[in-house]
């Protein structure tokens, strides 16, 4: 019965609190009478069972809630400045109801560029994802008062300065989606590096999105990149080593998931997608193939590059140049980088060096990478090269 | 005594810049305030993307300078 509770709040956490947000114009209020819902539901759905509807069950219980408190303290309406204040009506429990989905308004307002990327990703785990704040805490290393500080800003933000509650209108909606994707990438990055939870999250939100806005090629792409990149995961680490993508055991990679990704990659590309989350989902998509297309992944490279102007995109081809046309042709690239405090400039040029048998300069860069490396995966990976060379 | 408001604090504040014809926004009060606050102006808008979009349309935004949104506070 937990479980099926954890299930229902994970699924239903982000639609049921986005549409009483709509209701209510206040995110505390709406997130107070949603935590009352799922507490009522904790004590009933044990008992009495599921309801066939669930979503529709929470949302009308915690609508009910919200009215009950209006109605218990008139003032608070004044006090809260509702801009639409309900109607004091019962609402029927309706269980073939399709409940409003307005969780494209709430990730579009919690991811608005007036709040800062930690605040849009803090509100957006804790809104749309469902997470506690102790959990956000945990998985960001903040202690839990300055992630609940961080919240409570972004909600008094959202209110005093009048960020709306709206999926924006054209001309500002490639700015802002930029923003929201930008958001989500983030936080499964945070995942990637180990932390599986936040991966998960990210994911769970990539599909909400794709199913909200199948018509964004960038959208679907970024889906299909992180479906691609997770699907590896097991194979990843061997205990607490990293294992590097060409010494990894395929027969670990989760075939069902890759094959997701590249559906959902070919939609983006017949939606004429050629942004940067497309062309990064091609690419893994070529990873994950057997043999490896070099050539093909430093073409696709060279077109991120020129979109992104990333010196970290260059290092990137840098890799595909090297297996194509030797590690010298790698090393002309990588020298060219002005990313001196980048870990992996280091690594890599270390590695191409260590291929060139150039053993003294190869030494010295695995020993800046160290330097500049806190993952403990990480460190002990470039601590085995170090080794091996002697 | 001819005019006066009480801003809300600073972290309610967005900064707006145009650069190439696109308006940007960004979290937080222009840091730079306390040495060059050149004027203000008081509009009604109906939300913050109102506000920034007449924000955006005021030269300083445009000349390089920055233009920082606070809401007032409403008694």
């Amino acid at each position: 019965m937990v479980a099926i509770l954890e299930q229902a709040f994970r699924e239903q956490w982000g639609r049921v609190l986005a549409a009483l947000i709509g209701f209510l114009g206040d995110f505390d209020f709406a997130e107070e009478a949603a935590q009352e819902a799922f507490a009522i539901a904790a004590d009933r759905w044990p008992r009495d069972g599921v309801p066939a509807n669930a979503g529709a069950w929470l949302l009308a219980t915690a609508r009910n809630r919200a009215i009950d408190r209006i109605r218990r303290d008139r003032a608070l309406a004044a006090k809260t400045q509702l801009l639409d204040p309900p109607q004091p009506t019962e609402l029927e429990m309706d269980e073939t109801a399709t409940i409003p989905d307005e969780r494209l308004e709430l990730v579009f307002t919690c991811c608005h560029p007036a709040l800062a990327t930690e605040a849009q990703v803090a509100l957006t785990l804790r809104t749309l994802g469902g997470l506690t704040t102790p959990e956000i805490a945990r998985a960001f290393l903040v202690p839990e008062a300055t992630m609940a500080q961080r919240l409570v800003r972004a909600k008094r933000k959202i209110k005093a300065a009048g960020i709306p509650f709206r999926v924006p209108p054209a001309h500002l909606l490639p700015d802002r989606l930029a923003a929201v994707l930008a958001v989500v990438y983030l936080i499964f990055n945070a995942g990637y590096s180990g932390r599986g939870g936040l991966a998960a999250d990210a994911l769970r939100l990539g599909r909400a999105l794709a199913e909200l806005m199948p018509d964004e090629p960038e959208v679907q792409g970024l889906l299909a990149l992180m479906l691609l990149h997770d699907a590896r995961r097991a194979a990843r680490f061997r205990g607490e080593d990293l294992v590097l993508l060409a010494d990894q055991d395929r027969s670990l990679w989760d075939a069902d998931q890759i094959a997701e990704g590249r559906r959902v990659l070919d939609r983006a590309l017949a939606l004429r997608g050629r942004g940067s989350y497309v062309i990064q989902a091609a690419i893994s998509s070529l990873h994950a193939s057997e043999p490896r297309d070099w050539p093909q992944i430093a073409a696709l490279y060279g077109e991120l590059s020129r979109l992104t102007g990333s010196p970290v995109v260059e290092l990137n081809r840098a890799i595909a140049v090297a297996e194509v046309e030797g590690p010298e042709a790698g090393l002309a690239i990588v020298d060219r980088l002005q990313l001196d405090d980048y870990q992996y400039l280091h690594s890599t040029r270390a590695d191409l060096l260590r291929r060139l048998d150039r053993k003294g300069p190869a030494r010295d860069a695995y020993r800046r990478a160290l330097a500049l490396s806190e993952d403990p995966a990480e460190r002990s990976l470039l601590e085995r090269r170090l080794t091996e060379l002697g | 005594m001819t005019s006066g408001l009480q801003l809300e604090p600073a972290e309610t504040a967005t900064t707006v810049r145009v650069q190439d014809g696109r308006t940007l926004s960004t979290d937080g009060p222009f840091v730079e305030m306390k040495e060059a606050l050149a004027g203000y102006l008081v509009f009604e808008a109906d939300d913050l993307d109102a506000a920034i979009e007449l924000a955006g349309r005021i030269p300083a935004a445009r000349l390089g300078g920055a233009v920082e949104v606070r809401p007032i506070t409403e008694w």
